[in-house]
């Protein structure tokens, strides 16, 4: 055999395959509605998203699903996150669910370890219409929600379609999650029942039974509990209770009459959870109509099934899947459940055999461990009615499609991508196109999924430009919707940004590329790992590398494992080179707070390095699943380094600081989880929050057996500075100058008082300069000369009348501000005789007597010599004099002084120095500095 | 709620956005702005001017304008305020990439929030001592686990909220932080798990 081309196709369906399916028939259907030819399903493509509205009307009237009221309006918008589909159909999504199908089960439950259960069609409509008599009898109301923690057998089906044939919202997880997950899901949606299994099984070392109840006692809006199961009962509920196949008894009476009540087509219908890694999960609402028809699409022309066909999709209740598979019900189909563990390479190919399955999904981790343990399905089991296998999850690798022609068959091995956001698949399979290898074959049809931005490697931001029916409806508790545009909207307004890396190929198919955006969460701040891989790639030592998150009980820390081109060469100066390129070339929030070099990172079946297990591990977590790993002995190693690491670290007595700003250093560094900290760096400037200043102080204060004001910090936000406020711990506490206007001595009634005084008494002049009798500069002369209480008052009148903009001031006799364009903060005092130009001063600025500010040094040009300079026109600068500065008696101000700056009498400054100097001299220079006196 | 606000809005923005989003805040930003925002660490930074950019989203909405044409005044402790629109009070929180904007129309109120992402403070007993009401410290020191942390967030979240709608220091706020006066409302916020708040509402 011959090397194939990088791009030959690994399969590709024969032609009588193609035309004879449902695509190519709603081709054919496209092609006679509007009179346009399709040569391929690029074509089409092409069409449903040019005419995105026709696609979908045709669509809809193709599928044959039922529907009441027009669906002339089909999209009320072309911006994606206004736009609102079939605003004027109504539906039954359970009723659309359980209509006519081929003779035969609808639905297999299979089970581990007895036999398989086998529900028609009729039978599955029967009981859900029974139960759903029952609910309505229990008073569960449309636009009500529901919450369901259930395995994937065929009650939970039934209870949820009954559910949804009430009108009522479902929430679904799996009884293997936690309490607390649970409930940080389930309680933002107050919800008013709760379905559950009640019976163990094994899913979690807490039982079910125990967990279900802390569940029920932190749902406060619950009304009535259902067990799915025949499960104990939970005693003292002190709410309704009921099991679902009592439910489906007392309502089979009533169940022929059940009238299938019709909603809207963007009624909520499922809540589906994404965990984000801030605030509790995100509960996505989506509708009815959008959920059914994308679902029908994707099943009918992408998935190619229909009546006859079996779905046998590996997945849970917690998953989107879930829902996905079951709308395939809608389409004549009969799905295949399964809610035992994988016990083996075999063990979900077994049941595909068994149960004679046509398309059967799963995810690559599980076709790697075929791959691994030499598992050949198609040497092993009778697979002949299987005529595809789908792949969702994470991304196949290119040689998992080998594998699979090899050992499955000639068949389409379909990676699915989408997400829980969309309830459904950006990019999916096609019976009429052929399958690259570790890609996708098509983008889904009337979705204009595109990489945006791609780089030189054609990988983009995963981003859909045009509205789509399944686009969720907003989140639940998000009324404004918020939270909804800052998740999907913000980067690239009216087109969802999915957080996917993609890539499309010339040919239309595409290639995943994992998230692109961060996962750890350090202290709040989301940290992206790819940008630590990628400053750490130009360090040649290292051969790899992995960034963690680890729980402390001060919050999380970031932790880098690293395996060394020469094993055993971290040493400590490597490590201080590894933070101090991270804090260089990315930010300091991204150096780790410990690196440990590890033989080997974990890697999961599919060739996928696992964070997961390497977060399990540091964070002394039981690793749940060791056998989804290729190497699972990393794990042990990775434990044992770190806590040998640990020790190492606990076992060394804090080293007694030379000094302490070497205790301050240390203190801050860890808090801050950065270093190398200046001793200048400004706290607050590097993410210290007020709460975390509070606790440095007090950290200090314990271990130097000294006392600080707690808010110490907020004075001298240094190192520097609270190394000098440790050694004098006065300064922290009086180190501010009390401005001499203290305005704050002055009720605010009286502050009016003085302010409208002083308009009024400035009032004549203002009115002569409005009516252009004097200037600016000679109002403010005249003014200048007025004596006294009353002169203070005219002229801070004057100036907050005419200055671009003047807060409370004091302006002293024979003071003059020449530029009409100056700024004032509040509370500033400037002394008798001053002349003050283009400034903008901050608020409580000293100004005393004789002082000039310029506008600038080159008031004047200088650069012809033949021309007098008088003649040569200057440029005004505006000087900027921060806050809480105070400049000296006679000093000449040139250049900006920054913030709390004090300025010696008599000085020139010509340059700009940093906050809290003392400057002296002419031209000036830094004689001192505020934060070390003492 | 205090007489004469007609209601306080809050706004939520997460400060994770990538370079594009963080251009376009940028790009709002008045020079004093952008140069507070630039001496901050690169997180701090690109923190910084998704927030203020954020804040003058929020408040051109309320104001009719555009983003970039407000202008800030400063109080004494830094507090910002709109130069040239009366009525609108506004106060801000970050922690750690979330914020929150409080903006109530209201004439003559101030509002003060303040967000915090919850975590075990082990200092927490001594904080509280050096730093809240008695009986708020005393009931802080009977708690234990997570009800200690979200006890003493609350009050944290309290006490900075008024203060910050008082336009108080850091230096210069009452210790113990008092338990606002009846024309004062102090309201904790739900944020979630992992984030607690308060929002303060009165007349100065």
């Amino acid at each position: 055999m011959t090397t194939p081309l990088a791009r030959s196709p690994i399969f590709a369906p024969d032609a009588s395959a193609a035309a004879g399916s449902q695509l190519a028939e709603f081709m054919r259907f496209c092609e006679q509605r509007t009179g346009r030819s399709f040569a391929g399903h690029r074509e089409l493509d092409e069409f449903a998203v040019a005419e995105l509205r026709e696609f979908w009307r045709l669509f809809v009237g193709w599928s044959g699903l039922e529907f009441e009221g027009s669906s002339e309006v089909v999209c009320t918008d072309d911006d994606c996150e206004r736009a609102v589909f079939f605003p004027d159909l109504r539906l039954s999504y359970a009723d659309n669910l359980l209509r006519a199908g081929a003779p035969g089960p609808a639905l297999t439950a299979c089970h581990a370890g007895r036999p398989a259960e086998h529900l028609t069609r009729e039978e599955l409509r029967a009981r859900v219409a029974a139960v759903a008599v029952s609910l309505t009898a229990l008073g569960l109301s449309p636009g009500e929600r529901v919450v369901a923690v259930v395995r994937n057998d065929a009650e939970a089906v039934v209870a949820a379609l009954a559910v949804l044939a009430v009108g009522a919202t479902l929430a679904t997880a799996a009884p293997d999650m936690g309490s607390l997950a649970l409930l940080s899901r389930f309680e933002q949606l107050e919800p008013t029942m709760l379905l559950a299994n009640l019976r163990d099984d094994g899913d979690s070392t807490v039982p079910l039974l125990e967990r279900m109840a802390e569940v029920v006692r932190g749902l406060p809006s619950l009304r009535h509990v259902i067990a799915t199961d025949d499960g104990p009962a939970p005693e003292g509920l002190g709410l309704g209770f009921s099991r679902l196949a009592d439910l489906a008894e007392q309502g089979s009476a009533g169940a022929a009459s059940f009238a299938w009540p019709r909603f809207e087509f963007n009624h909520p219908l499922f809540v589906m959870f994404s965990s984000g890694t801030t605030g509790p999960p995100k509960c996505i609402v989506h509708g009815a109509g959008g959920t059914l028809v994308e679902h029908v699409k994707e099943h009918r022309l992408h998935g190619d099934i229909g009546p006859g066909d079996t779905l046998f999709f590996q997945t849970s209740a917690a998953w989107m899947m879930w829902h996905w598979q079951l709308s395939a019900l809608a389409c004549g189909v009969r799905i295949v459940l399964y809610d035992g563990p994988v016990t083996g390479a075999d063990t979900l190919w077994r049941i595909a055999a068994g149960e004679r399955v046509t398309t059967f999904g799963t995810s690559p981790p599980y076709l790697q461990l075929c791959q691994d343990t030499g598992f050949s399905p198609r040497a092993e089991l009778d697979l002949g009615s299987l005529r595809a296998v789908q792949s969702t999850g994470s991304i196949l690798r290119d040689g998992q499609y080998d594998w699979f022609a090899e050992h499955v068959g000639a068949l389409p091995l379909q990676s699915i991508s989408g997400g829980t956001d969309i309830i459904g698949c950006f990019v999916l399979g096609s019976p009429v196109l052929p399958v690259f290898r570790g890609e996708s074959q098509c983008r889904s049809l009337g979705l204009d999924v595109q990489a945006l931005d791609p780089g030189d490697d054609g990988i983009g931001e995963l981003v859909c430009r045009n509205p789509f029916p399944s686009r969720p409806l907003g989140f639940h508790g998000d009324p404004q919707g918020t939270r909804f545009h800052e998740a999907y909207f913000s980067q690239n307004p009216g087109i969802w940004t999915h957080g996917d890396l993609i890539e499309i190929t010339p040919e239309g198919s595409a290639r995943m590329h994992g998230r692109s955006d961060g996962v750890m969460n350090i202290r709040g701040i989301r940290i992206g790992p790819a940008e630590i891989y990628r400053v750490l790639q130009g360090m040649p030592q290292l051969r790899e590398s992995m960034a963690i998150e680890k729980q402390t009980p001060e919050g999380s820390e970031l932790v880098l494992l690293t395996v060394m081109r020469d094993p055993g060469t971290l040493d400590g100066h490597l490590e201080i080179d590894i933070r101090r390129e991270l804090a260089q070339r990315a930010s300091r929030a991204h150096v780790p707070a410990r690196i440990v070099e590890v033989a080997e990172l974990p890697m999961t079946h599919s060739g996928k390095r696992s964070e997961r297990a390497a977060r399990d591990a540091i964070n002394d977590v039981p690793l749940a699943n060791l056998e989804a790993l290729r190497n699972p002995g990393s794990v042990d190693a990775i434990r044992r380094a770190f806590a040998g690491k640990g020790e190492a670290a606990g076992s060394q007595a804090t080293p007694a600081p030379s000094a302490e700003s070497d205790l301050i250093r240390e203190i801050w560094e860890r808090r801050l989880g950065l270093s190398p900290i200046g001793a200048d760096d400004n706290f607050f400037d590097l993410g210290g929050s007020s709460l975390l200043a509070v606790q440095v102080v007090d950290e200090i204060c314990r271990k130097l057996g000294i006392d600080l004001p707690l808010t110490a910090l907020f004075e001298v936000p240094t190192i520097a500075g609270m190394a000098a406020a440790v050694r004098e711990p006065a300064l922290a506490s009086k180190s501010r100058i009390e401005p001499i206007w203290a305005a704050r001595d002055h009720p605010r009634w009286k502050r009016r008082l003085i302010d409208r005084l002083g308009r009024l008494l400035a009032l004549p002049v203002v009115v002569m300069h409005r009516l252009h009798l004097i200037g600016f500069q000679g109002g403010g002369q005249l003014v200048s000369m007025v004596p006294g209480t009353l002169g203070l008052l005219v002229r801070r009148g004057w100036y907050r009348a005419t200055l671009e903009s003047c807060g409370e001031v004091s302006v002293g006799f024979g003071s003059l501000i020449i530029h009409p364009r100056a700024r004032l903060g509040d509370r500033c005092t400037i002394a008798a005789y001053c002349m003050i130009g283009w400034v903008d001063m901050g608020d409580d600025v000293m100004v005393a007597t004789h002082s000039v500010i310029l506008g600038g040094p080159r008031q004047h040009g200088f650069a012809d010599l033949d021309r007098p300079m008088r003649s040569q026109t200057g440029t005004d600068e505006r000087v900027t004099i921060g806050s809480d500065v105070w400049l000296g008696a006679g000093s000449i101000v040139m250049a900006n002084v920054a913030a709390h700056t004090i300025v010696a009498a008599g000085t020139t400054v010509t340059r700009t120095f940093a906050p809290y100097s003392v400057l002296g001299g002419a031209p000036a220079e830094v004689t001192g500095n505020r934060l070390s006196r003492g | 709620m205090v007489a004469g606000t007609t209601g306080v809005g809050l706004w939520q923005i997460a400060l994770d956005h990538d370079e594009r989003a963080l251009r376009a805040a940028w790009a709002i930003l008045s020079d004093d702005e952008r140069e507070r925002a630039a001496r901050g660490s690169r997180t701090v930074c690109r923190r910084r001017v998704l927030a203020r950019a954020g804040l003058r989203r929020v408040l051109a909405q309320h104001t009719r304008r555009a983003p970039q044409a407000l202008r800030f005044e400063y109080g004494i402790h830094g507090k910002p305020r709109l130069a040239d629109a009366d009525g609108v009070a506004f106060n801000l929180s970050t922690s750690g990439d979330r914020c929150l904007i409080a903006v109530a129309l209201a004439d003559g109120a101030e509002v003060g929030v303040d967000i915090e992402h919850l975590a075990p403070v082990p200092e927490a007993d001594r904080i509280a001592a050096r730093s809240f009401a008695r009986e708020d410290a005393a009931a802080i020191a009977g708690l234990d686990g997570p009800a200690k942390a979200r006890a003493f967030f609350a009050c944290w979240t309290r006490g900075e909220a008024y203060a910050k709608a008082r336009g108080l220091g850091l230096v210069d706020r009452p210790a113990p932080l008092s338990v606002p006066r009846d024309d004062w409302t102090v309201e904790p916020l739900d944020l979630g798990d992992d984030l607690i708040g308060a929002l303060a509402v009165g007349r100065p």
